[in-house]
Formats: C-alpha cells, sequence, structure tokens
C-alpha cells in the first residue's frame, strides 16, 4: 500500500459525524416514505404542462363561449310585414362566423342576445315562419368544394310548445343552396337573398303517436358580411381569413416538441494547437426538446415568446500522443577500488550507462465513451412573418433565445493554458457559460385544422453568439425540426 | 440489546431497534459517506440511503463478516450506485502499461501530522470520479478489478485514477507538511 493511501485511511476511515436525531428524523421519513412513483417524481413538470393545456384550452373555450353570445355578432331583426323572410345583418362581421351557433329564435327577432342552446319559441316566430312548426337553424357552415353554405336545423321542428320536449330525438338538417358568384351571390357587399328550398317531410314522435309535418319554407335569408377582397374571398377560405374590419391582435398559444442536432465550431486558445493530435473528435447527439410559445399576430406579422427546455448532448473523445524513451542499458565497471568498507571489503563503483535508446509513441483515448449533457431553459422571442391566408400557410421566422444553464452533467475534456488536456466534471466546474444566446432562423407550415386549431412545422437554423465553455471557444450551430399544435385564443 | 437481538428487531420492522441499529453504527457510515460526498447534507443522503438498503437486506445477512463490515460493503456499494445513477457516463481512460505506478515513490511527509477535515478538503479537491476511484482502492480495499467492474470502467482507467489521485494528493500533503515546518521552525 502506498504511504499516501495509508495516510488517508488512518486519517479518514472511522471519523465520523456524531449520532443526531435530525438524522434519525430524515431517516425516518424515508423509511415511511413510500416509493417513489414516475408522477411523482415529475409531478411538477406535469403539473406545469397540464396547466398550460387545461389554462390553454380553457381560453379558447372561453373565448369561443364569448363569440357565440355576443349580440354584435348575431343581430336578427324580423321586418313586421314579412311572415316568410328572416334578415341575418352584420352576420359575418366575424371572421369565424361560419364557425358560430347561430340560433334564430324569438330573442333574436327582437335583438335581443342570442342564448345559446336555448329551446326559445313562441307564438311570434311560429307566425312568422308559418306553418305548424318553426325551425332554428343551429349551425351555418360553408360547405366543402363549392359555393354552397350549409344551414343546420336545430334538433326538432317544433309544432307547439307542449311538444318541444318530446321532440328531441326528432330532427332535420338540410343543405340549402345559394346563388354562387357567378350569380353575385355572397361575394357581393348588398348580398343577394339566399333561397332556402329544401322542404321536407319529417316525422315527429310525441307520446308514440307520430306526426308529419313539413319543414317550414324559409323564402329568403339575407346575409350581409363585411366588406371582403372579391379576389380572395371564397366559401372555402373565409372561416380562417382575418377579419379586416376588426384591427385586433390575434393571441395564440402553443406547445410544441422539438428535434434538435448541434455542431460546434471550436476556436482553440493561442498556445494550443492540434497539430499532434491533442484534440480529437466530439460527436453531438440529437436532442429531443419541449416548450411553449406565445404570439400575438397582426396582419401577417407574428410576434413570439415563450419558453422551452434545450439540451445539448455530446459524445467527447479525445486522443493524447504520448511520447517517451525506453532506454537499454548496461552496468560499466567505473572504479574497480571504489572505496573499502570498515571491515575491509574492497568495493567497487559500477554505472549504468544507456547504450540504445527506442521512442516509443502512444495513442492515449481521454473520454472514450463520454457523453456529457447541458440542460438549458431557454427564452425564445422571434418575429414571424405569413404567407397566404389559406388553410396551409406558410411562415419565415427569425428570432433570437437566451438559454440559461440549469444542469451540466458529464466529464468534459478541455485543453488547459499548458496545452494539456484537463478533465472536466461539468457538475462542479465553473468553466460552463450559464448564459447561451443564439440566433435563429426557421421556415415552417401551418395547417389549420379549423378557426382556432392548427398544426403547424418548421425547419430551423440556430448560431451560438457565444461559446458554451469559458476555456475556449465553442460556438454551437443547432438544427431544429418543431412540430406544434397551435391553439388561437382570440 | 445485544447485536442479535437488534438484527431480529430490525427484521421485524421494530422502529426501536431500528433507531437503535443507526446510532450503533451512524458513526461509521458516516465516515464512509463523507469520505464519498463533499457536504454533509449529501453525506447523510447517502447514509441514510444506504441504512435503508441495510434493513431491507437484513434478512440475509449470514454472519460469515461481522456486521460491521457487512454494512460498511452495502453502504459503500450503495455509494457506488447512487454515483452510477448520477453520471451515466465514465471516464473511460485507457493507459499504456508503462506509466509509473507511484506505489513505490517515497515521500518524505510521514512524520507530519494531518488534520481530518484537511484530508478531506484535499479528497474534495479532487475530480469526482478520481477521488471516488481512490477512496474504494486505497481506504475501502477494492481491487482494480472490482472497481472497474462496478464503475463501468477499464482496470487501466481505475489506476490511472488512483495514480493521478496520489499525484496530486502528494502535492498537496507536501504543501501542508512544508506549513507545519514553517509553523514548527
Amino acid at each position: 500500500m502506498s504511504k499516501i493511501d495509508d495516510i488517508f485511511k488512518k486519517g479518514l476511515d472511522g471519523k465520523g459525524m456524531e449520532y443526531s436525531d435530525g438524522a434519525w428524523v430524515s431517516m425516518e421519513q424515508m423509511l415511511d416514505s413510500k416509493k417513489v412513483g414516475f408522477f411523482t417524481r415529475y409531478k411538477a413538470y406535469v403539473g406545469l404542462f397540464s396547466l398550460l393545456l387545461i389554462g390553454g384550452a380553457a381560453l379558447w373555450c372561453v373565448n369561443l363561449s364569448d363569440e357565440g353570445s355576443r349580440s354584435d355578432i348575431v343581430d336578427t331583426e324580423v321586418p313586421e310585414d314579412a311572415n316568410q323572410e328572416i334578415l341575418v345583418q352584420d352576420m359575418a362581421i366575424h371572421d369565424s362566423v361560419f364557425e358560430q351557433n347561430i340560433q334564430l329564435d324569438a330573442e333574436a327577432t327582437v335583438s335581443n342576445p342570442v342564448k345559446n342552446n336555448s329551446i326559445s319559441y313562441n307564438d311570434l316566430v311560429n307566425k312568422k315562419l308559418g306553418g305548424e312548426g318553426f325551425a332554428e337553424i343551429e349551425k351555418v357552415t360553408p360547405a366543402e368544394g363549392n359555393n354552397k353554405i350549409q344551414l343546420a336545423v336545430n334538433d326538432a321542428l317544433k309544432r307547439d310548445h307542449d311538444l318541444a320536449n318530446q321532440n328531441k330525438q326528432a330532427g332535420i338538417s338540410g343543405i340549402w343552396e345559394f346563388a354562387g358568384e357567378s350569380a353575385g351571390g355572397i361575394l357581393d357587399k348588398d348580398i343577394q337573398g339566399i333561397e332556402l328550398s329544401q322542404v321536407e317531410e319529417v316525422k315527429v314522435e310525441s307520446s308514440g303517436v307520430f306526426h308529419s309535418a313539413s319543414v317550414p319554407t324559409l323564402t329568403a335569408l339575407e346575409i350581409k358580411p363585411f366588406v371582403q377582397n372579391k379576389n380572395v374571398l371564397t366559401f372555402g377560405k373565409l372561416a380562417y381569413l382575418p377579419n379586416p374590419n376588426k384591427k385586433i391582435l390575434g393571441l395564440y398559444v402553443s406547445p410544441f416538441g422539438e428535434w434538435m442536432s448541434y455542431e460546434k465550431s471550436v476556436v482553440l486558445p493561442i498556445s494550443s494547437s492540434d497539430d499532434q493530435g491533442n484534440l480529437g473528435e466530439s460527436t453531438a447527439t440529437p436532442t429531443y426538446n419541449y416548450g411553449l410559445l406565445l404570439s400575438a399576430q397582426k396582419g401577417s406579422w407574428r410576434l413570439g415568446a415563450g419558453v422551452g427546455l434545450m439540451c445539448f448532448k455530446e459524445a467527447t473523445h479525445y486522443a493524447l500522443e504520448v511520447v517517451h524513451y525506453d532506454y537499454e542499458t548496461k552496468l560499466t565497471l567505473t572504479n574497480a577500488n571504489y572505496t573499502t568498507t570498515p571491515r575491509g571489503t574492497p568495493v567497487a563503483l559500477l554505472s549504468e550507462e544507456k547504450i540504445d535508446s527506442t521512442l516509443v509513441q502512444n495513442q492515449v483515448a481521454v473520454c472514450e465513451g463520454c457523453e456529457v449533457s447541458m440542460s438549458y431553459v431557454t427564452v425564445p422571442i422571434n418575429l414571424q412573418y405569413n404567407f397566404g391566408q389559406n388553410r396551409l400557410s406558410y411562415f419565415g421566422e427569425l428570432g433570437g433565445s437566451a438559454s440559461f444553464l440549469q444542469k451540466a452533467k458529464g466529464t468534459y475534456a478541455v485543453l488547459d493554458e499548458q496545452n494539456e488536456v484537463q478533465l472536466l466534471d461539468l457538475a462542479t466546474t465553473n468553466q460552463v457559460n450559464k448564459v447561451l444566446w443564439q440566433a435563429n432562423a426557421s421556415v415552417g407550415a401551418r395547417f389549420w385544422v379549423n378557426s382556432r386549431l392548427n398544426v403547424w412545422s418548421s425547419l430551423g437554423y440556430g448560431v451560438g453568439l457565444n461559446s458554451m465553455i469559458t476555456s475556449y471557444e465553442q460556438k454551437p450551430t443547432s438544427r431544429q425540426v418543431r412540430l406544434g399544435v397551435e391553439f388561437k385564443l382570440r | 440489546m445485544t447485536e442479535e437481538q437488534l438484527i431480529n428487531g430490525c427484521i421485524k420492522q421494530d422502529r426501536r431497534s431500528q433507531n437503535e441499529l443507526y446510532k450503533l453504527y451512524f458513526p461509521l457510515m458516516s465516515s464512509i459517506a463523507l469520505r464519498y460526498a463533499p457536504e454533509r447534507d449529501e453525506a447523510l443522503l447517502y447514509v441514510n440511503g444506504g441504512y435503508y438498503k441495510v434493513l431491507k437486506s437484513l434478512k440475509t445477512y449470514d454472519q460469515k463478516h461481522t456486521l460491521a463490515t457487512w454494512i460498511r460493503r452495502i453502504l459503500v456499494n450503495h455509494i457506488i450506485d447512487e454515483f452510477r445513477k448520477q453520471q451515466k457516463y465514465i471516464a473511460n481512460i485507457e493507459l499504456a502499461e508503462h506509466i509509473n505506478d507511484l506505489n513505490s515513490a517515497d515521500y518524505n511527509i510521514g512524520e507530519s501530522h494531518f488534520d481530518v477535515e484537511d484530508l478531506r478538503a484535499m479528497l474534495n479537491t479532487l475530480p469526482v470520479v478520481t477521488s471516488k476511484v481512490f477512496n474504494l482502492f486505497a481506504i475501502d480495499g477494492y481491487k482494480h478489478k472490482e472497481i472497474a467492474e462496478r464503475l463501468g470502467i477499464s482496470i487501466g482507467t481505475s489506476k490511472w485514477h488512483v495514480n493521478e489521485a496520489r499525484k496530486k494528493l502528494k502535492k498537496q500533503l507536501e504543501a501542508t507538511a512544508q506549513k507545519e515546518k514553517k509553523v514548527i521552525i
């Protein structure tokens, strides 16, 4: 055993702490605690993610509900003398009007706020619609592929007050065609009336007795949309167009996942050189990151910011060239009568002389198989320009991010000032920069599932503006592929 | 209470026996943990984690070794496990056989007295892996082969760490010894 080992063994072995009740308390807690599961271990992250998701969805729903109940969205009026005509004015003042529930009921006819999901009917409506019942228009949506509008009629043909609740099972929906663009249809500012031509006979169940009735014939429905550019307006796009009459900011929230690979540009210190293979290879490992973006859009421009978790991983491999000489020696008699011992024994002096030498070169792999990872909380900010307003649109984005080091681990080999490889334990060293600045550019596409929800993907390139390690300049360049879901908050 | 009674009590999960055994071996366990952890809190975590494993494994204690030796072994293994969890990849340094071992080196520091805290502080200045390997080899008596297997490194790497530790510790010991001499003069 080495003397040093001995010093430490004797000096440290058995020299512990005194027992304390505090230590036992924490031990007892451990004994009492159950095995920690996945959820418990990651409950903070799961909680945060759930909160954001639920919050985003709630905002979305609240916003949707607000829009459905806003009296200024649907303002209906029934002319006094028009028994068979319903006028819907200013119906399309919102970009997503065709996604809204529009109920034409008694209150709506007198310009009161529309109550969603309410079953409201009275003699007035009955009378105006004529026939034995009346219909509630539940939903107005653009039909696909042509200039048609689909009016879904609410779930019942209501014949009279008493039968209303029993008519839940009965229902009709009809598609009414209206005159297309060529006939001066909805594309005109002053819209022509839409002929509701479908008439169906339905059966209404009431206490086991089937009654027959006709759908009331709505002969005209006047829609006055906001002024749109004729050239771009078609029904297929209408729900996704911004409302030019309202200059409001669109707000979006988007959780995203990211695949990222990075490379680093290394600038060695002046005193260092890799001429002798002092610095070897390192391979960046792709990582999966995630985050949340909030953005506000006005026109085609969108400003976004958010928070995300980013990780750089690198497999390091450094090679050292070790050179030394092996000497072959032989003993030579230098002085046969060197000295004499006190007992009178003659002592000769021998010397060891080098007779040959061999230059030995060895490659020493340092940190082979090492992997380091540096985790950051990153705060991106970016400016996005959107091309097109179709269901599928494209965007380009420029921005930057500040990434704050959360955790670094692994053993990293760096060159010190004496040009020697030093192993750094990233968990304890202070040679990792706490903040990493990056500039990013990306292009992407966005597909609107409906007027509130889209999925998007982008391909980006990032350039580090400062070094990850303080020992020498090592700027990362990264490529990212992002995939996200975006909710429109308003 | 005898040691056997304590063990039986612990197996029956008697909290009082568990406490008594903990009290009894706390100094030993903490002395081991303090060598591997720079901070006392971290050392206490090691102690408690190791003791938890001791309690879980007491049924398998066969009395071939003393209880102290057995506990020491479990605790060190626990510390290695924890360390491996923290450090998924440990530097693997393959060294040529010719690199000198410092076993035979003679340092003129034998007469000096070193304080426990000084020695711990010196150990803490070593890189984490190097410190762990040195502890395992020099103080806890593990063989290079065992260390290599436990830490997932090569035997050469283990040797390299021990040599590195000795080199660095030697410098520190000499520096401390020099200071002492000056003080005496």
